[in-house]
């Protein structure tokens, strides 16, 4: 696992250092000038001092806004130029007010960096100080094209830089410029474009990516920047969204179509087949409702002889009466409950039971009742049952 | 136009669509699904017809003949309802004089039509127990269903004949076969 905070190796695999021509820095340390019209996705350019101004100033408020706000209404006091592209980075902040470094970069290359949607644009001079730590320092950078470049880097990452003709300053006069004393700071000699190249890559490599904060493009982000890229992601989702809503439309409208024609072709060319199985269903149907009528019928004959064999020896029936399946018998037994347990034992007889109180005749020593019960035949079907025909 | 106004249309507009346009169609959907499933297994029954006109003839032989079976337990040559009720009638007076019983009163009850047309009447005679029940078999037993949907047998004090209320059905079926 690497480290998060420093993982530019990881999210840079090159890097355009932007002078008067464009280099791009390949990590295995390859080389190459930029074609200017490459379409190329660089996250992270290193700008050359030419283009862009550099100050340090002080704001009497503290909020990073404020102090943007302040530049951007008052740009002229601050900038040789116009540009709507600044980067400011806190450096110090005290009672009194809060030290920013501000980078105002050249309205003409800001076009120009615009269309590349480029994440992170650096100032070199600030790119310098990145890796943070070992304290106020200095790098001399020659060999670069005409022009030498001097970066001071202060206490709390300040940094202040200049760039003169070759020779017609040298670091003396920059310390002196500067106000730093000799002894105050080491001095980094960087001379010719292999070895500022070599040593960008490893300040890459090495910064902590929260050290580009300040830097971050945030038009790179913006909906004009990336509009091709939106536009194009619009338009796959508008696609998927497309063929997700045809096709379960179009399929099945496709399949009920081919079905229909189907289906219309066999009752075409199975006519007379489809007309004997309709009668045969109808034959059936009505068979069934006719035989259902007679298999549901209670035979009373059966009911009368059943009755017959349950009743005890000496009983007498006065009353019989036979509604649909449930029968009601009114009569006198010497011991009506035989009567009633003959009946639950019987076959076919549920629910007997006496509907009145047994009254016991002084004369005839019989048991006036009233017992009614059900009569199932066995075998028979409960109503509306259909099926074959019994009788 | 504020980009909240903007937003707030393009949610209505959201929202129209699937109220009248993504849920109409889901519902169009799933009912033509079900269509489809329908018709799928009407095509497979007609295509597994293909080939068995034999079997088709023999189970429609079988069919009418099972039909023709049942049917004749029930009337078929009667114009109206009451026509079969006055062939019941007829036919339980008939039976009662070939049982040498006297008929103490015949009634029409109501019929009900449909199908199977039902023609009720109640009948109301003093006979022996032997005689009730040779008369029930008679109904029971012969050659077109009737049922007996109430009787009522009850015995007079001193009086060796039993008085029977019975009411009887007749069934028909209407229409050609």
């Amino acid at each position: 696992m690497f480290p998060v905070t420093t993982a530019g190796r990881y999210l840079f695999p090159k890097v355009l250092y932007l002078a008067e021509e464009g280099y791009l820095l390949y990590r295995n340390g390859k080389i190459e000038k930029a074609d200017p019209n490459s379409r190329d996705k660089v996250s992270l350019v290193v700008l050359a001092k030419k283009y862009y101004f550099e100050s340090l100033k002080k704001f009497p408020f503290s909020s990073m806004k404020d102090i943007k706000s302040a530049v951007s209404l008052d740009l002229p006091s601050f900038s040789p130029f116009t540009t709507d592209l600044l980067f400011v980075r806190k450096i110090e902040q005290t009672d009194e007010g809060t030290k920013v470094n501000l980078w105002f970069i050249d309205g003409k290359i800001a076009e120009r960096l615009k269309a590349l949607s480029l994440l992170f644009i650096v100032p070199e001079s600030a790119f310098l100080s990145l890796p943070g730590g070992d304290g106020p320092r200095i790098y001399t950078i020659s060999g670069m094209g005409e022009k030498r470049l001097f970066v001071h880097i202060g206490a709390h990452g300040s940094i202040k830089s200049m760039t003169s003709e070759r020779d017609s300053l040298d670091l003396i006069s920059f310390r002196r410029l500067i106000d730093v004393e000799r002894d105050a700071c080491p001095v980094t000699r960087i001379s010719g474009m292999e070895e500022y190249f070599s040593f960008i890559w490893k300040i890459a490599n090495e910064m902590p990516i929260r050290r580009l904060s300040p830097f971050l493009n945030l038009k790179a982000l913006s909906f004009q920047s990336n509009r091709r890229t939106i536009k194009w992601g619009l338009g796959t989702a508008a696609t998927i969204v497309a063929l997700y809503l045809v096709f379960p439309i179009a399929m099945p409208y496709f399949v009920l179509n081919r079905l229909q024609e189907e289906n219309k072709a066999l009752s075409k060319g199975l006519s007379s087949l489809l007309k004997k199985e309709e009668m045969i269903e109808r034959y059936h149907g009505k068979q069934e409702k006719l035989a259902d009528k007679i298999n549901s019928y209670t035979y009373k004959t059966a009911i009368i002889s059943r009755l017959g064999r349950l009743l005890p020896k000496g009983a007498r029936i006065w009353d019989l009466r036979i509604s649909g399946n449930r029968v009601e018998i009114r009569g006198a037994a010497p011991k009506a409950s035989d009567l009633l347990a003959a009946l639950s034992r019987g076959k076919g007889v549920g629910n007997a039971m006496f509907t009145s109180p047994l009254r016991e005749d002084s004369k005839t020593r019989m048991e006036a009742f009233t017992v009614t019960f059900i009569y199932r035949l066995p075998g028979a079907k409960p109503e509306n049952g259909g099926g074959e025909l019994k009788k | 136009m504020t980009t909240r106004m903007k937003a707030g249309l393009g949610v209505a507009l959201i929202l129209a669509l699937l109220k009248f346009g993504l849920i109409p169609l889901y519902g169009w959907q799933s009912r033509t699904c079900r269509n489809i499933e329908v018709l799928k297994k009407r095509v497979s029954q007609k295509e597994a017809l293909r080939g068995s006109e034999k079997r088709l003839n023999a189970l429609l032989l079988k069919a009418e003949k099972a039909y023709r079976e049942s049917a004749r337990f029930y009337y078929r040559d009667f114009p109206n309802v009451q026509s079969l009720q006055l062939k019941l009638q007829k036919e339980t007076e008939r039976l009662l004089s070939s049982l040498k019983i006297k008929t103490e009163s015949s009634d029409w009850l109501y019929p009900s039509e449909g199908a199977i047309a039902q023609a009720p009447i109640k009948i109301m005679f003093e006979a022996s127990p032997e005689q009730i029940m040779r008369f029930l078999s008679a109904i029971e037993g012969g050659g077109h269903f009737l049922s007996v949907d109430r009787l009522e047998i009850t015995s007079q004090q001193g009086r060796a004949a039993l008085v029977a209320r019975f009411d009887i059905s007749a069934y028909g079926v209407k229409g050609k076969e």
